[in-house]
């Protein structure tokens, strides 16, 4: 047996339940004593075989050689692997959305099966082959006819209060989940939504009435102990709350970036070569991840992904973040994840002790990060120097793909039109230089039709 | 109003002191929920009950 590792993982340390923790590069969770009954329960009931074959549940392996806390171990397991770890400040609205319907179906089975979960939290939620999946085994706990379901404020707070917003008042609110660790406090949410939203009953119901409710009972000393709730009133509850969430659209209008490859001005030809150039390079490489900065709404991204490429496919804009997931749903791929991102503002370590949740460095190396029609928005609209994305983009792949668009290109063109051109280090040579202090020029291919050159590089760091 | 949820909170012997609740519910959002879910509750056994609710008004009629 082997024991007393201590490499916890710094995002598991809340539920006295048990904890994850990495031993030889694979994450274990410790299910502790105190939790027996429970795990138990779960295993026998069913309820762990019913969540986990209809794909809701990850499923796991007990793993009884690997012992954290001996003190304290019931059993270990080793649930399989999370390609990415996102987080719902990444998630476009559907995300969100699908994410908070998982968490729901999975209440609803648990009830039926005697158990319930004892928190909702967003982050015990993870997309894996398109899919979300609750990654936390030690979330429930038997169920006792009469008691409320203990996370319904948490609930609110990370699904209902952000889809709210985002439906109702504006899309880009989903980043107060940034600032707001468990979810955007309900009568924050109360004031940001508008008068509208209140004809709808749940949002009236479990937002307004329960932010009211809160203010209302938070100095009074109520022996709530002593009332119960029935069963068929829980399930009428998750019920409303499904309906409520499955009632919350957001249609991502044509944005200037959603509608981009439509504006675009390549030629047919020229995106053509340009997909060729991107599939020669890949094929040359041959990487297992790839992260797509830019990606839009993932036409390159699919390149990738389409080879059986784990892809991550960034973009800063919601609508095309919104409409890159739904083409994933509608076609049931698998190999590509698509996030938020804003690279000039990358995501951050937050959280307790700045630990809990990681920043997007934590989460890398790439083996390929891909820039393509990046880098005149950042230099110039973000005036970002070239030493500056070359520093950046070493820290975040091994190999790196990227578009150089000259300024004589019309997109160049327009970024300029409104501004005075300061920027007389944008040239070809100068982005050479300062990026072959990072990387390795290895190939530079001109795309057919246009001015632009794509590069393959290799960061200098790998030895 | 603290009648009104009196009538809605059922005495029994169960309540949130016997869940291994980790994190707080909240007493505001356990007495809405409560109140919530107490209105609720009489729609979705209507809901989940509607056609057999249906077919035994239609069997009654045909008599």
């Amino acid at each position: 047996m082997i024991n007393k590792i201590d490499t916890g993982i710094k995002s598991s340390f809340r539920d006295p339940s048990g904890f994850t923790f990495v031993y030889n590069g694979l994450i274990y969770r410790q299910v502790n004593l105190i939790y027996k009954q429970h795990y138990d329960y779960l295993m026998s009931s069913g309820l762990y075989k019913a969540l986990s074959n209809s794909g809701l549940l990850i499923p796991h392996s007990e793993n009884n050689l690997i012992v954290n806390e001996p003190d304290n171990c019931y059993k270990t397991i080793q649930p399989e692997s999370v390609p990415f770890i996102s987080y719902p400040y990444e998630w476009s609205f559907s995300q969100l959305k699908h994410a908070a319907l998982t968490t729901l179906e999975i209440q609803r089975t648990a009830l039926n099966f005697g158990m319930t979960l004892k928190d909702a939290s967003a982050y015990n939620i993870q997309f894996r082959n398109g899919k979300p999946i609750f990654i936390d085994t030690l979330s429930f706990e038997i169920y006792k006819e009469g008691s409320p379901w203990v996370a319904y404020k948490q609930f609110c707070q990370h699904f209902l209060a952000p889809l709210g917003l985002m439906s109702y008042t504006d899309i880009r609110l989903n980043q107060l989940l940034r600032i707001y660790i468990d979810g955007i406090p309900l009568d924050l949410a109360d004031k940001l939504l508008p008068f509208r939203a209140y004809f709808r009953f749940s949002l009236l119901a479990h937002i307004y009435l329960h932010a009211k409710s809160q203010k209302h009972f938070g100095n009074k000393e109520v022996d709530i102990n002593k009332h119960k709730i029935s069963r068929l009133s829980l399930l009428g509850l998750i019920d409303n709350l499904m309906c409520a969430v499955k009632g919350l659209n957001w249609k991502p209008k044509g944005t200037e970036w959603a509608d981009y490859y439509e504006n675009s001005n390549y030629s047919e030809e020229a995106m053509e070569y340009k997909k060729q150039i991107l599939t020669n390079f890949l094929d040359k490489i041959n990487p297992k991840s790839v992260w797509d900065f830019g990606a839009n709404r993932g036409m390159f991204s699919r390149i990738a992904s389409n080879r059986g490429l784990m892809t991550i496919s960034f973009d800063a804009d919601n609508a095309a973040v919104e409409r890159n997931y739904l083409e994933c749903v509608e076609k049931s791929e698998t190999n590509i994840l698509p996030l938020l991102l804003d690279l000039t503002n990358p995501t951050s370590a937050v959280g307790w002790d700045n630990e809990e949740r990681m920043s997007l460095r934590e989460r890398g190396p790439a083996d390929v990060v891909m820039a393509l029609a990046l880098v005149h928005h950042l230099a110039i609209s973000n005036n970002m120097p070239f030493k500056k994305l070359a520093e950046f983009f070493s820290k975040y792949g091994n190999w790196l793909i990227i578009e150089f668009i000259p300024k004589n290109d019309s997109n160049a063109k327009w970024l300029l039109k409104t501004r005075e051109d300061i920027f007389s280090d944008y040239t070809e040579t100068n982005f050479r230089e300062e990026f072959n202090k990072f990387f390795q020029i290895v190939e530079s291919v001109k795309i057919k039709d246009s001015e632009r050159i794509v590069y393959l590089m290799k960061n200098r760091g790998i030895k | 109003m603290e009648n009104f949820i009196s009538f809605l909170l059922l005495n029994g012997k169960h309540g949130i002191d016997n869940i291994y609740a980790y994190i707080d519910p909240g007493l505001g959002s356990v007495i809405i929920q409560v109140v919530i879910a107490a209105v609720l509750g009489f729609s979705y056994v209507i809901k989940a009950n509607f056609k057999r609710i249906i077919s035994f008004f239609r069997s009654s009629f045909r008599k």
